[in-house]
């Protein structure tokens, strides 16, 4: 991988020769070259650029001082990759698994029996199949068999109607096809959900699954990791747990990677990061009261200056986009409420407006559409509610996103400060008249996140995927409940700072 | 809007399958229900799109930051040298080099890895040939019911 080797040679190399080793290590990289390749590479890039392979004679003129000056390939290095370097494997998809859950869910509580055959009790109880053990997962399981048994009655009450076509006064064919069509609707509503249940399932890791499927995992432990619960309005230790998620994917430890700034620079950060011009997440924003978020903190070092980790800073952005999609999920959540409402009771609606009994005549009919009355509400409500939470992952990343964007621009920066009290006594200005515009004022507002080390910058580089990937196997699996217990506290970490920093 | 298409042809066959007149309370239910429920699914696709393709554009915005910083730290680079600040112009160089390959990474990260949405990459492009469809359904629609009144009362 050459950026990998780039990076490794601009933090490791004396700053004269760092251009050049950049060269190097652009070559001397992708799984583990030996320094002898990269001092190979550095004489081909120092005589020619574009020379991808030196001579051996050259080569091996040079690797002596190469090495001296070039530390071996892999240490201390940040790995970079446009993908997630490892842990691929939470986000298959396993067919299998997805069948066996989709004819779980789908047929149950027929499917019952089957399943306690195949997987044993242990699996029923995780799905909340059986209204045992707690409150909770009796209440859940209570849904569940309701849900599904109405779900069936559609079909008898079609299956009564279709026997005995009714006579003309009682709905006669128009009778059955209104039959068949709710349940068509209903049936197909509940393959639409069930399916959606069995692809969460499908995402999770093979030994994730089997273990799902064989031990008794807490309740506690479910709902923590439940998606609508737990994902759409985010505590603090679930999301340190999810960028740490996201860092061990890429390959590096965000605790690892940090911005060195001064202490004026962390005061310019917090400022920024708590106000916003717009008024978007202006609930976020507040500087006092009970829902201020808690400000940026660094580490002091010796030198005065302060160190904040990437974890930190993806983190803050994070928290900071949280609240307004919280608000745009509730506004979105009551109108799809209503419209789902709207739409169960439409049929009925359209039957009385026609001067039909808005229930039916016959007991097939009254069957089927009083029990597809809840199930055109719920199937769907439960559809959106998931996609839903897919807008509020969707909408924190592009928001987090943007205010990475104005922590290293000027024009962002100046826009706050000129307008924040703590920077500017005339706050809140109206006119730029009020406001120092000379070449040496503008100069002073520089980026409140300071982009003037390479070490910055790399923490820069590394905030971006974080803010990116975290989080990132809920949407993609569907939004499913991980049932992983949280890690166990990371070892301290190894002393890579001193190799770039 | 590819649902929405579905769901209006589905109707449309519904609504011209010539069922009997005592039918159409529950061809009509039908159609309500399936035109409202996948008119939701669509609503929530354009937003997740619409967020997709501003978190998509958001690299562009970065790589011209990167930019910016760039030549600022060439700048200073070339005071340092014109100063004979040996030290300083190496710190910028290797700033110099640093802000180049982020500059880089994030480019090949947003023409590689982009957010897609059914996947494809969230962009606004996207967004208006999906209103552009939708607008067409909708007058199709509209059109289709127009004639089937029309039909009913002459």
């Amino acid at each position: 991988m050459p950026l990998v080797a780039a990076i490794l040679a601009i933090m490791a190399a004396p700053p004269l020769t760092a251009v050049v080793q950049v060269g190097a290590g652009t070559h001397a990289s992708g799984g583990g070259s030996s320094s002898e390749d990269a001092s190979d590479n550095a004489i081909s890039m120092v005589s020619n650029p574009l020379r991808r392979r030196a001579t051996p004679s050259a080569a091996a003129s040079a690797a002596s001082v190469a090495a001296a000056s070039t530390p071996p390939v892999g240490a201390g290095v940040i790995p970079l990759e446009h993908r997630p370097v490892v842990d691929l494997a939470p986000i298959a998809f396993h067919a299998g698994a997805f069948l066996e859950q989709f004819v779980y869910q789908f047929g149950y509580p027929l499917s019952l029996p089957l399943m306690l055959a195949v997987r044993g009790r242990a699996a029923a109880h995780a799905m909340r199949f059986l209204p045992v053990g707690g409150t909770g997962r009796v209440v859940q399981a209570l849904i569940q068999v309701l849900l599904s048994v109405t779900t069936l009655l559609p079909v008898v009450g079609y299956a009564l109607e279709a026997a005995r076509v009714p006579p003309a006064a009682q709905g006669g064919d128009a009778g059955v096809l209104g039959a068949l069509y709710e349940m068509v609707i209903v049936l197909a509503g509940a393959a639409f959900q069930r399916a959606v249940v069995a692809t969460k399932y499908a995402y999770l890791p093979s030994q994730e699954y089997r273990r799902v499927m064989t031990s008794d995992v807490p309740y506690d432990l479910l709902q923590r990791d439940q998606i609508l619960v737990a994902w759409t309005n985010v505590s603090e230790p679930l999301l340190e747990y999810e960028l740490a998620l996201a860092g061990q994917r890429l390959g590096f430890d965000a605790d690892a990677v940090a911005f060195t700034l001064s202490a004026d620079a962390v005061a310019r950060l917090n400022v920024l990061l708590d106000y916003r011009d717009d008024g978007d997440d202006a609930g976020d924003a507040s500087t006092g009261g009970a829902t201020a978020l808690p400000p940026l903190v660094g580490t002091p070092s010796a030198d005065g200056s302060v160190v904040v980790t990437a974890a930190a800073m993806a983190k803050a952005l994070f928290l900071r986009t949280n609240r307004s999609a919280l608000a745009l999920g509730v506004r979105l959540g009551v109108v799809s409420t209503l419209l789902c409402l709207a739409t169960a009771t439409a049929p009925m609606i359209v039957r009385l407006s026609y001067g039909a009994a808005p229930f039916g005549v016959t007991t097939g009919q009254v069957l089927t559409f009083a029990a597809a009355l809840p199930c055109m509400f719920a199937y769907p409500a439960l559809l959106l509610a998931y996609m839903r939470v897919g807008i509020l992952d969707y909408r924190r990343r592009a928001n987090a996103l943007g205010r990475l964007t104005t922590l290293v621009s000027r024009r962002a920066t100046a826009r706050t400060l000129l307008r924040t009290p703590t920077f500017n006594a005339a706050a809140k200005v109206r006119s730029l008249g009020a406001v120092d515009l000379s070449p040496a004022a503008v100069r002073s507002l520089a980026p409140a996140l300071p982009l003037d080390s390479p070490g910055n910058v790399l923490a820069w580089l590394m905030v971006r995927p974080l803010l990116g990937g975290g989080g990132g196997r809920y949407p993609v699996r569907c939004l499913q409940p991980s049932f992983a217990p949280p890690p166990p506290p990371p070892p301290p970490p190894p002393p890579t700072r001193r190799h770039w920093c | 809007m590819l649902t929405v298409g579905v769901g209006a042809s589905v109707v449309a066959v519904l609504l011209t399958s010539g069922n009997t007149a005592g039918a159409l309370p529950a061809v009509v239910s039908f159609a309500v229900v399936g035109f409202v429920t996948l008119l939701q699914l669509s609503v929530h696709l354009v937003i997740m799109l619409f967020y997709g393709a501003k978190a998509n554009a958001a690299a562009g915005e970065h790589a011209a930051q990167l930019l910016c910083r760039q030549a600022e730290a060439r700048q200073a680079l070339a005071a340092a040298e014109a100063a004979g600040d040996g030290h300083a112009a190496a710190a910028a160089a290797a700033t110099v080099a640093m802000l180049d390959t982020a500059r880089h990474l994030v480019l090949a990260d947003a023409d590689l890895e982009p957010v897609r949405i059914l996947g494809l990459p969230a962009t606004s492009g996207l967004m208006k040939t999906l209103a552009a469809g939708a607008a067409s359904a909708a007058s199709a629609i509209i059109a289709v019911a127009r004639n089937l009144y029309a039909g009913r009362v002459g």
